[in-house]
C-alpha cells in the first residue's frame, strides 16, 4: 500500500516536472549559440561568394584566370597597382573593408589536380591562417583558341594553346578544352 | 582531494568550451534579426537580377529594384511592407512584432573611402529606402556584393546592396 503510495506521488512528480520544462520552453525563444565571430564568417562566406560569382557574371574572372603568370605575376588587390578589375573587386570588398584572404588556382595537370596561390604571399597570409575562414569557389573552363591576356588583363595575347609560360598546361591536348580551373577565394 | 578535482573540472571546461560558449557578446536581437536580414537581401537579389544571371541588380529598368522600392515605401509611408510580405518576413508573434527593415546602396568610391553612405544617382536619388537606421541598437546586417546595370560608373568594379534589420 505505501509503495503504491511512492509510485503515485514518483509519477505525478514526474508529470509536474515535464510539464513545467515544455511551459517553461514554450515561454522563451531558444535557438542555435551564436557568437559574434560565427556571424562575421557567416557575412564574410556571402561576401566572397557575391564577388566571385560577380566576377563570372561580367567576365573579370575569366580575364583575371587567362592573365595569371602571363600578364600578371599576382592577383590581389593591393592598394597600389592592381588594375584589372577582378583584383579592383578585390580591393573594394576585402581590402579596403581590412579582411584578408588568398586566392588559389587550381587545374588539371596530367590527369592531377594542382594548385597555386595565386594572391601574394605574404607571411600574415600563409602563417596565420585562422580556423574560421571563409571559403568560396568558382569554376573557369578555358578552351584552345581563348587569347591569354596581357598587360593590365585587357589586351589579348596569343591563344592560350600557343602562349609560352603560362601557369596550366593543355589537359586535353586532342579536345578543345584546354584546362578547367577552379577558382577557390579564402577569407578571414 | 575534492578541491583539486573542483579546480580541474572548472578549468577543463573553460579550456574546451571556450570557442564554442564563451564568445563575444552578441545581442539575442541581432541573432533573431539576422536571417530576416539575409532572406530579404536574397530576395532583392534574386528577384531584381537580370533574367540568367547572378548579382546583376536591374537598376532603373521596369520592374527594376529602383521602381519596386520606391512604389513599395509611396504606398506604406517610408516602410518597406511590401518587401516584407513578399519575401516573407511578416513573422509578428504575441511576444515579437515585425522587423523594421532599410536597404541602402552603396557604390565604388564610397567602399573605397571605406563608409557605407549611401549611393546618389544621375536623378538626385539616395539610394536608401525605408526608415532611417541612425540611433538604432543592435542592428543586424546583410551585405551582398551586386553590380546595378544601366545606373551609371558608380558600381565600377561593384556596389554593396546593404539590408538592414532592426
Amino acid at each position: 500500500m505505501r509503495g503504491q503510495a511512492y509510485t503515485l506521488e514518483g509519477v505525478l512528480a514526474a508529470i509536474v516536472v515535464v510539464t513545467a520544462t515544455v511551459y517553461g520552453l514554450s515561454a522563451v525563444d531558444t535557438g542555435p549559440f551564436q557568437t559574434g565571430a560565427q556571424q562575421r564568417t557567416a557575412a564574410l562566406e556571402t561576401r566572397a561568394s557575391d564577388t566571385l560569382s560577380l566576377a563570372a557574371e561580367t567576365g573579370a574572372l575569366h580575364n583575371a584566370t587567362a592573365c595569371y603568370s602571363v600578364g600578371t605575376p599576382t592577383l590581389n588587390g593591393n592598394q597600389t597597382g592592381s588594375s584589372t578589375e577582378f583584383e579592383r573587386m578585390l580591393n573594394r570588398t576585402f581590402d579596403r573593408q581590412g579582411e584578408q584572404y588568398n586566392l588559389y588556382f587550381s587545374y588539371s595537370d596530367s590527369g592531377v589536380r594542382q594548385t597555386v596561390l595565386a594572391s601574394q604571399e605574404s607571411d600574415e597570409n600563409v602563417a596565420e591562417r585562422p580556423a574560421d575562414a571563409a571559403v568560396a569557389t568558382e569554376t573557369v573552363t578555358l578552351t584552345d583558341n581563348m587569347p591569354a591576356r596581357i598587360g593590365d588583363c585587357s589586351g589579348t595575347g596569343p591563344p592560350l594553346s600557343a602562349v609560352g609560360g603560362y601557369f596550366a598546361p593543355d589537359a586535353e591536348p586532342d579536345s578543345i578544352v584546354y584546362n578547367v580551373v577552379e577558382v577557390r577565394l579564402v577569407v578571414w | 582531494m575534492g578541491v583539486s578535482v573542483l579546480l580541474v573540472t572548472i578549468i577543463g571546461v573553460l579550456a574546451f568550451v571556450q570557442g564554442s560558449a564563451v564568445g563575444v557578446y552578441e545581442s539575442p536581437d541581432v541573432q533573431r534579426n539576422q536571417p530576416i536580414a539575409d532572406r530579404a537581401a536574397t530576395y532583392l537579389v534574386e528577384n531584381h537580377s537580370v533574367e540568367g544571371t547572378r548579382n546583376l541588380i536591374r537598376y532603373n529598368a521596369s520592374g527594376g529594384i529602383n521602381e519596386s522600392l520606391n512604389n513599395d515605401i509611396a504606398k506604406h509611408s517610408g516602410t518597406l511592407s511590401d518587401l516584407k510580405s513578399s519575401a516573407g518576413l511578416d513573422t509578428a508573434t504575441q511576444r515579437r512584432t515585425n522587423a523594421t527593415l532599410n536597404v541602402s546602396v552603396v557604390n565604388a568610391s564610397s567602399l573605397k573611402a571605406g563608409t557605407r553612405d549611401p549611393a546618389i544617382d544621375d536623378h538626385d536619388q539616395r539610394l536608401a529606402w525605408g526608415p532611417d537606421v541612425a540611433n538604432r541598437d543592435n542592428v543586424a546586417t546583410t551585405s551582398r556584393v551586386v553590380k546595378l546595370t544601366n545606373a551609371t560608373g558608380q558600381c565600377d568594379p561593384v556596389c554593396w546592396l546593404i539590408v538592414r534589420v532592426w
